[in-house]
């Protein structure tokens, strides 16, 4: 498996987010005994941040659909790009 | 409901069981479809979900509320690290053919069995309340269902089953199920795809069964999730159920997420079932997400059950671990409640099962063979086949560990609810957490450190958790608990020291999970890594970087011939397979194997491999070291070697890097240099041209004289033409000389430059006067283009009439010969003039636009054998402009002539004086 640096550095952040969410002083802010729309507070907001923290998982996950070496081919044809544009502007 | 349907639909779902691992074991086409399935793969991790979650957060639910769910988010929490942790820890087993938690553990800090061992008897002593909770929970289950009847609930234990136990028979079941399906390969690094698909099916039926009880309680009884929670708002007690703590704190909640983080790596089934039993890495892609997606999904119905079991059974005092079967029986769905307990047998099995496997692997290779070798028992240059024996020691485990935790069900478990027990298991698992993760991504850390910490956590968590729950059973005096040991107060289990004021759990996680942490950074600290420990140190933390040029571990120097080592080998592992593995390396490697060969390091560090996928690293590299003469020598010249490999794939990534900036650079040089050859030869023209120029008017002015000179009749007429002449050929040398000493002076930035505010129109005219001459004579229709009101502004003014000169003529020259056409325009905008000048001329090829303004360039027409004008012209107009501030270029007009254009900048009306500084 190709291994690359954005993923960790993504899911070093969803890893933090999600801890942060978790725990008290948060989860203090929803933990309290009132129904929001029929639903106790505590339970929509921990299902729910749950939720949103598995969809970010699952985006940081996704296998990348441009491989390393299109991405630079990418980077030189706009170099390329750039100095035609000099080019242009020069005249 | 009769115990005989129960009965008889409990077999027929194990049967059920037995068909599917036996079906997909079978028929290699199955086989290959559900095992190389990322799917199948993530069903199976849900392993993790076991009675205590079917069960055991219902009933915690209905006590404490929300606080079930730690256990859940804490793999969540895990799942997120996949790419750091879970793809290392696969890679590593993997590669070095890992067969068990205690296998890892061992394989990492030196193949050492003593620490493999204590791995072991940690995992075993760990497991059995937590395979006794599930035995606890078949039992119960199994009970309540068949002495209910019409919504009534059973009060009394039943009577035992032909005079037998149902656990023990329960039990006995799950043990011969595992021995069938967990046993059947010798090397255990090899994947049961049979069992995998077992368990994948479990997890299908336990995920429907509960969601048809929460489900049935949701919408059949009440209706629907709002109903329930505003029914139960108005009971202040079950409105406490809403949170996760009344007030008392977060520190439980806290503790259990963590101690769920450790369990999901550490529990040795999850372990085997997430690392040894992976098939491709690659499926972590789906299961980090579909795992936690599943545990979300089972989780959904847990506090409507609880609260409904709670409104049922108001005031009567009910089990509510048993509330997902007793909920469904109360209101009369027997068949609800039987798939409800079906559902439940499923969780339980399937964590017994993979349980038992991991755990009879682990007591085989990582605890009795060392010992057999220990003793002598093994006669190893005897040529018995010992797969048999192997088979046998973990069919007997299997049996045992079962036993064990029936034992343990039986004597303790009954004073105890699920989650309880199971938090207790899970404390014990979490030991593992230290050695695990500091051995994948900490280098020094040392055999010495990874046993003293496992054994200090091992034995506080005995102290602070195991022995106070077999003093609350009567075991101990229950002295033990509220006085201490020998009446010493700081030695209390449930307040260790007097720390007091927290729950049990966190208390025993501080004090052991401290232990262990402590002693393992502080003797990791202190004792040396041996030189076999720094190499698997080695390969463990940098595994991604060996990956690619596996084996680089071959640390065996001796000599030992090829028969020797396949006899070795294949009297544990079986002789056929050993031959077909050995053959299988000889094509891949394309070396011919020989019976009297004398084995190399890569195939004996193969064979090593081969078998510990059967005995365990640790014991396998016993049995190779003792056929091998000569022993294991340079066992420091191997890490220096796997250093060494290390720095050079390191240096090879500068080297890479190098090599690019240096291709760039080439490429840079190279331009440069076709650059500077073409200006070489642009200079060699250029000078070839002027040398021409020169001896034009030179010759003529030389000849003139000498007629001058040598005629002394010349009429005075003729005289005078050719003094004219000669004072005209002066002229124009002296402006050839003066122009290159112009540009010259211009391009050193030594000109001096007299900025005045400049009317352009005028300076212009001015310019077209000086060639009113030439274009009369060429008959040049020449139109001017000047708008009303043009600012005046800052220039040089003999230098822009010389610019206008230099373009006007250049557009007298190279417009048409016959018809010629000039344009001068002028436009103004905002902040610039723009003059242009516009010939209706051949036009100027593209390519040459930017050339055309270099030095020396000049510009053939239509055919002229050589070109015209000094090839100044243009070079001095742009420095002349740029030096002004503006910019002038080439291009072809629409009629195809060519194009001239300037700007100058107009002069912010405000501030003049500024700008005249400058």
């Amino acid at each position: 498996m190709k291994r690359t640096g954005r993923k960790k550095e993504w899911s070093i952040l969803v890893f933090c987010a999600f801890l942060v969410g978790v725990f008290p002083p948060i989860l203090f802010l929803f933990d309290k005994p009132v129904l929001i729309g029929g639903f106790p507070l505590s339970f929509l907001y921990l299902f729910g941040f749950w939720a949103v923290m598995i969809a970010f998982i699952a985006i940081g996950a996704r296998r990348r659909l441009v491989p390393e070496l299109a991405t630079d081919d990418v980077t030189n044809t706009t170099a390329v790009a750039d100095v035609s544009e000099r080019g242009r502007s020069d005249e | 409901m009769s115990s005989g349907l129960v009965l008889s639909v409990s077999f027929l779902y194990l049967g059920l069981l037995f068909a599917i691992a036996h079906y997909v074991d079978s028929r290699a086409g199955i086989k290959k479809i559900l095992s190389r399935n990322p799917y199948i793969y993530t069903l199976s991790i849900a392993v993790f979900c076991t009675s205590w979650t079917f069960y055991g957060s219902v009933g915690r639910a209905a006590t404490t509320g929300l606080d079930f769910l730690p256990i859940y988010l804490g793999p969540t929490l895990v799942f997120v690290l996949w790419s750091f942790v879970w793809i290392k820890i696969i890679r590593i087993c993997k590669q070095h053919r890992i067969t068990s938690i205690a296998d890892f553990i061992a394989s990492r800090y030196g193949k050492r069995s003593a620490l493999g061992g204590l791995v072991t008897i940690i995992a075993v002593v760990g497991t059995t309340p937590y395979i006794s909770l599930q035995l606890k929970s078949i039992a119960t289950s199994f009970r309540i269902l068949i002495t209910s009847s019409g919504g009534l609930l059973p009060t009394q234990p039943i009577e035992p089953i032909f005079f037998i136990d149902s656990t023990l028979i329960v039990a006995i079941a799950l043990a011969l199920f595992a021995i069938l399906f967990g046993t059947r390969h010798i090397d255990a690094s090899e994947h049961h795809e049979g069992l995998v698909a077992a368990i994948a099916f479990e997890s299908v039926v336990k995920l429907i069964a509960f969601l048809t009880v929460g489900g049935f309680v949701t919408y059949g009884v009440f209706n629907g999730f709002t109903d329930i929670f505003q029914r139960a708002s108005v009971d202040p007690e079950l409105a406490d159920l809403f949170t996760v703590s009344r007030g008392s704190g977060y520190s439980l909640w806290m503790t259990m997420t963590l101690l769920s983080m450790a369990a999901i790596i550490c529990l040795p089934r999850q372990f085997y079932i997430t690392a040894v039993e992976n098939v491709e890495e690659d499926y972590f892609r789906k299961a980090t997400w579909l795992f936690p997606t599943y545990l979300l999904v089972i989780n959904l119905f847990v506090l409507p059950i609880a609260i409904g079991g709670r409104l049922a059974f108001a005031g009567t005092p009910a089990d509510a671990d048993m509330f997902v079967l007793t909920v469904p029986l109360y209101y009369g769905h027997e068949f609800i409640a039987l798939f409800a307990f079906l559902g439940g047998l499923s969780a339980a099995t399937s964590m017994v099962i993979v349980a038992a496997i991991a755990l009879s692997t682990m007591v085989c290779n990582d605890l009795v063979m060392p010992l057999l070798l220990r003793w002598r028992v093994l006669n190893v240059n005897k040529n018995d086949d010992l797969t048999g024996l192997l088979l046998t020691i973990r069919r007997t485990s299997i049996f045992l560990i079962l036993v064990l935790g029936y034992g343990y069900y039986q004597f303790a478990s009954e004073s105890y609810s699920l989650v309880t027990i199971g938090l207790v298991s899970f404390a014990a698992a979490a030991q593992f957490a230290p050695a695990i993760i500091g051995g994948i991504f900490w280098k020094n850390a040392t055999f010495g450190g990874a046993l003293s910490g496992l054994l200090f956590g091992f034995l506080v968590w005995v102290y602070t958790l195991l022995l106070p729950s077999f003093a609350q059973s009567g075991w101990l005096p229950i002295s033990f608990i509220d006085q201490g040991p020998f009446d010493l107060w700081w030695l209390k289990p449930y307040a260790l020291f007097g720390l007091e004021g927290y729950d049990r759990l966190t208390h025993a996680l501080f004090w052991s999970i401290g232990a262990n942490v402590g002693a393992y950074w502080l003797v990791s600290l202190l004792s040396q890594q041996t030189a076999i420990e720094r190499i698997q140190a080695k390969l463990f933390v940098d595994v991604f970087g060996y990956s690619e040029n596996a084996s680089d571990s071959r640390y065996w120097r001796g000599s030992v011939t090829t028969s020797d080592l396949q006899q070795l080998v294949g009297r544990f592992v079986g002789v056929k397979r050993v031959a077909q593995s050995f053959e299988d390396y000889s094509r891949e490697k394309g070396i011919a194997i020989k019976k009297n060969m004398v084995v190399d390091a890569a195939l004996l560090d193969y064979a090593e491999k081969l078998l510990a996928g059967s005995i365990g690293s640790a014991t396998a590299r016993v049995m190779i070291g003792s056929i091998v003469k000569g022993e294991i020598v340079g066992l420091d010249e191997v890490y220096r070697i796997l250093d060494e490999t290390s720095q050079v794939i390191e240096y090879s990534h500068r080297l890479e890097e190098k090599s690019t900036e240096l291709e760039y650079a080439t490429t840079q040089l190279q331009m440069a240099n076709d650059r500077l050859k073409e200006l070489d030869s642009m200079k060699d023209d250029f000078l070839s041209m002027i040398s021409h120029e020169f001896r034009t008017p030179l010759t003529s002015l030389r000849a003139f004289g000498e007629i001058l000179q040598d005629n002394p009749n010349v009429s005075p007429e003729e005289r005078k033409q050719f003094l004219g002449i000669i004072v005209n050929e002066s002229e124009r040398l002296t402006r050839l000389i003066e122009q290159l000493l112009d540009l010259a002076k211009m391009e050193a930035g030594r000109m001096d430059w007299l900025l005045e505010e400049v009317d352009v129109p005028s300076s212009i005219k001015e310019a077209l006067a000086a060639l009113n001459l030439l274009l009369k004579e060429q008959n040049i229709d020449l139109t001017l283009d000047f708008p009303e009101h043009i600012p005046l502004i800052q220039a040089d003014r003999d230098q822009l009439i010389q610019v206008m000169i230099n373009l006007v003529s250049n557009a007298i020259k190279f417009c048409d010969q016959d018809n010629g056409k000039i344009n001068v325009r002028v436009s103004f905008e905002k902040e610039s003039l723009c003059v242009t000048v516009e010939d209706n001329g051949e036009g100027i090829p593209v390519s040459l636009e930017e050339k055309i303004f270099d030095r020396f360039h000049q510009s053939q027409i239509g055919g002229a054998e050589k070109p015209q004008g000094t090839g100044l012209g243009l070079a001095i107009c742009r420095e002349i402009i740029s030096f002004l501030g503006g910019k002038i270029w080439a291009e072809n007009g629409k009629d195809g002539g060519a194009k001239f254009s300037f700007t100058l900048p107009v002069p912010v009306k405000s501030s003049p004086k500024i700008r005249q500084l400058t």
